[in-house]
């Protein structure tokens, strides 16, 4: 990487993840100074499972952006999940693992119908991503009767409910997962394509990329991790209700967008996200906690990503600049050495 | 009244190019001036100064003895000039009356558009011109020689008194053809200036008074067309200084066997295309743009499907599906445009590298090693001279011939087992030097028994590194000529061959 060199500032101000970071402890210094409550246990742990419920959404979103992709029917998919699990176990007696295979399969089989879409029938993924979640949304009233569907298995209700230690059980999951992700992303060959694939989709077929595979994996793989997320949100709730994670996807791809995954595809990192994700949590819990009404939450996301990429855009305004005068620099020598000869 | 139009020392250099030098010639209304030259001449670029798209050039452009300088096209549409592209630029969406009056539609009460007049007065023109189409056809339903009429009454519409037509017979028929000239001479006998940019002699000879000949963005001579001949014109746009770049190659001389053949081949972009390669030979694939160079490149390659035809490849018959069949058979493909298909602009060199080799790279074919991919990198950028500070700047930041030499250098190490290389275009837009390396890198290759396909615009390339090159024309190959028999004449005779 080109910021190895110069101050200790410069170098937190050219590298993302760690501006972002600096953001975090600024913002919790910030507003634990305000409140003392924020950065109270029983605080902290409504900060994990918000962070969680969407943070499972973004590790799926993450990678779907980088290969090139978007899914704006994740919070539906979720939803209709959550819904599904509930049902399977309390009308069909479904023991709750089957239940909850079944749930994740329907979240994997509607980014499946995504992918399709998108690939062999070449729609808009916005598109094709809203209908499918305009299906899964009408599913979900059909089948509940827009009424939610109450959990009894107790072991059930633990697997999202429980804390271990200082976290809860569904922020452990989630940093799980973006470490698995993050580690697939980084090192391996599949991770390598991922970002090949988004970056320059023609380039990469060209390299003997099978691109139509990565994007069957990314949507597929979002599917299944939003099903995830509706699920243990039903659990930690004891109820799968049709509301539940309406918007998530959204919130997710404002994370993950705010923790530098470019929306064009081909850059950015799980740690990044991740950061993106702890940010865009603690500034909109630190709003209530604070005294505002739970309506600015929405209203402070929209600004916290303008603000954020308007950072990003003078960072890379910056590194063109640099990249200008270096070239300029290069001519220069250039004509200097064919005078000298 | 008299019109003409004159360019003065017109002059312009995009970064790295001289495209136009000190170009001065004079064009009379009443007459049809054929504009010619090889690809990269400089005919494009003197349109768009014409049209207003280019306005930092040196020199003048006067129009009737009085200077303009046309800062956008709409300043060179409000002095009447008109350029006719081959994508042409209307809504299709739209009806042929809003197309043709799109930025003067005829107002009506209280703004609103006066229909009745639009219908009438596109009607007007259309019986003018004798077509056979009516007002309220949307333009995307008509065929492509009737959308260019459009084209040509919006122009005449806005009363432009000179008027280019970049290629206008490409996408269309001989009948289209004859409607089209009959169009053209119609506005010549009006006194309107007419430039007509076109490839093809026979239309050059056809309706053309004059032709004036450009080569290497510099004016060569302007003649009356009924008193020259065809070989007279190829002769003015070739033969140029070919300068000591190809003095010192070291061409390879022992061909081998046959290894590559394709018998018939026909894609969706050519057809019946044969031919054959042997290892260690330099084929060239010649033809002005869009003779089907790089589609036959890509068929190949697997990445457009051969729908009939055979290829026979060591021996056997293989039908590449994908790109990625190709490669695992030791085919590799340098594309034409290095930032949109070659590299992924925003990965370093070392990860550009790997790109085709990552299975070879990796530790239980899953995971990538540092280290094994350095060493890849590191060796192409030390055998290919790629300048760079270290393996992990990002492609984005190289100039084009190192951007060039990263992709060479992809498929040319020793990961890959490259049998036969497809260069598309290799020295597009690259610097002298650079140039140079990349010739002594083909000649090398030749020499290591790799099959080269060479395709190039460049004619001198192609004549002074190809052992065998191969003409083409529309999809189809107009002919094949030995290393011997090749110099600049006999290729673009052959390329310009209907």
């Amino acid at each position: 990487m080109d910021n190895s060199r110069g101050s200790l500032w410069k170098r937190i101000v050219n590298n993302q993840v760690s501006l972002l970071v600096a953001i975090f402890i600024v913002l919790l210094v910030v507003f634990q100074i305000w409140n003392r409550n924020f950065l109270s246990g029983s605080n902290i742990i409504t900060m994990m499972n918000s962070a969680g419920l969407y943070g499972i959404i973004a590790v799926g979103m993450a990678i779907l952006i980088i290969s090139g992709q978007v899914d704006l029917s994740a919070g539906y998919v979720g939803c209709l999940a959550g819904v599904l699990v509930s049902m399977f176990m309390e009308w069909y007696k479904m023991p709750w693992p089957v239940a909850l295979v079944l749930a994740i399969a329907v979240g994997a089989l509607c980014g499946l119908a995504s992918a399709a879409l998108v690939i062999y029938l070449k729609f808009p993924n916005f598109i094709a991503t809203l209908a499918v979640a305009n299906v899964c949304n009408g599913l979900v009233y059909v089948i509940t009767n827009a009424a939610s569907v109450p959990i009894s298995n107790k072991f059930f209700m633990k697997i999202g409910g429980s804390t271990l230690g200082p976290f809860s059980s569904v922020f452990i999951i989630t940093v799980a997962l973006f470490v698995i992700y993050g580690f697939m992303l980084k090192f391996t060959k599949f991770g390598r394509q991922i970002y090949m694939c988004g970056g320059n989709p023609s380039a990469a077929r060209l390299a003997g990329i099978n691109s139509v595979k990565i994007t069957f994996f990314a949507f597929i793989n979002c599917g299944a991790l939003s099903a995830l997320a509706g699920i243990l949100l039903a659990s930690r709730m004891g109820v799968g209700s049709p509301m539940s994670v309406v918007g998530a996807d959204l919130t997710a791809i404002t994370a993950v967008v705010l923790g530098g995954i470019a929306f064009t595809g081909g850059t950015g990192t799980m740690l990044g996200a991740f950061v993106g994700v702890c940010i865009l949590t603690a500034f909109s819990n630190a709003l209530i906690v604070i005294g505002l009404d739970a309506d600015f939450q929405i209203m402070a996301t929209g600004i916290l990503l303008i603000i954020a990429l308007i950072i990003d855009y003078y960072r890379s305004r910056g590194r063109e600049r640099r990249m200008k005068k270096e070239a300029k620099e290069i001519a220069l020598r250039k004509t200097i050495n064919k005078e000298q000869k | 009244m008299e019109q003409y139009l004159e360019f003065q020392n017109i002059g312009k250099t995009f970064p790295g190019v001289q495209a136009l030098k000190d170009v001065s010639f004079r064009m009379d209304g009443g007459k049809i001036v054929a504009l010619m030259g090889e690809n990269g001449a400089g005919k494009s670029t003197l349109l768009k100064i014409l049209s207003g798209e280019i306005n930092d050039y040196e020199g003048k452009v006067l129009i009737n003895g009085v200077e303009h300088h046309f800062s956008t096209p709409k300043d060179a549409i409000n002095a009447s000039i008109s350029v006719i592209y081959q994508e042409r630029q209307l809504v299709s969406q739209m009806n042929v009356m809003e197309n043709i009056f799109m930025e003067d539609l005829p107002g009506g009460k209280f703004g609103m558009v006066n229909m009745n007049q639009l219908k009438k007065r596109t009607q007007e023109l259309i019986d003018l011109f004798g077509i056979n189409i009516r007002p309220t056809d949307t333009v995307g339903t008509l065929s492509v020689a009737y959308q260019q009429m459009v084209e040509i009454m919006k122009s005449y519409r806005r009363d432009s008194h000179i008027i280019a037509f970049d290629e206008p017979t490409a996408p269309l028929t001989d009948t289209e053809i004859d409607i089209l000239f009959r169009l053209i001479k119609q506005l010549r006998d009006e006194g309107k200036i007419v430039i007509y940019v076109s490839h093809r002699m026979n239309e050059i000879f056809r309706i053309t008074d004059e032709v004036v000949i450009m080569k290497d963005g510099r004016f060569v001579d302007k003649v009356a067309t009924a008193e020259t001949t065809e070989a007279e014109l190829i002769k003015k746009m070739v033969g140029r200084d070919i300068g000591d770049t190809y003095a010192g190659l070291k061409r390879n001389e022992h061909l081998g066997d046959v290894f590559l053949e394709l018998k018939n081949v026909t894609t969706d972009y050519v057809s019946d295309i044969s031919l054959t390669l042997r290892k260690g030979e330099v084929l060239g694939l010649a033809g002005l743009a869009g003779a089907g160079r790089t589609e036959t490149a890509r068929a190949i390659f697997g990445a457009d499907p051969i729908i009939s035809g055979k290829m026979i490849y060591n021996g056997q018959e293989f039908r590449p599906k994908s790109p990625k069949d190709a490669i695992d058979k030791g085919i590799a493909l340098c594309p034409e445009d290095r930032k949109e298909q070659g590299l992924i602009l925003n990965m370093s060199i070392c990860k550009n590298v790997s790109a085709p080799v990552l299975n070879k790279v990796s530790t239980m074919g899953a995971f990538v090693s540092r280290k094994e991919e350095s060493a890849v990198a590191e060796k192409a950028v030390e055998t290919y001279a790629i300048k760079t500070p270290t393996i992990d700047k990002i492609t984005k930041e190289l100039s084009g011939g190192n951007q060039q030499k990263v992709i060479l250098g992809r498929w040319m190490s020793d990961k890959v087992d490259t049998k036969l290389l497809i260069l598309d275009e290799p020295t597009k837009g690259i610097d002298v030097g650079a140039k140079a390396e990349v010739y002594r890198m083909i000649c090398e290759f030749a020499r290591q028994g790799i099959g080269v396909i060479l395709i190039s615009s460049e004619l001198t390339e192609v004549i002074n590194l190809c052992d065998n090159i191969i003409v083409l024309h529309n999809g189809h190959i107009t002919g094949e000529l030995r290393r011997e028999e090749a110099t600049e004449e006999n290729v673009l005779t052959l390329a310009m061959k209907d």
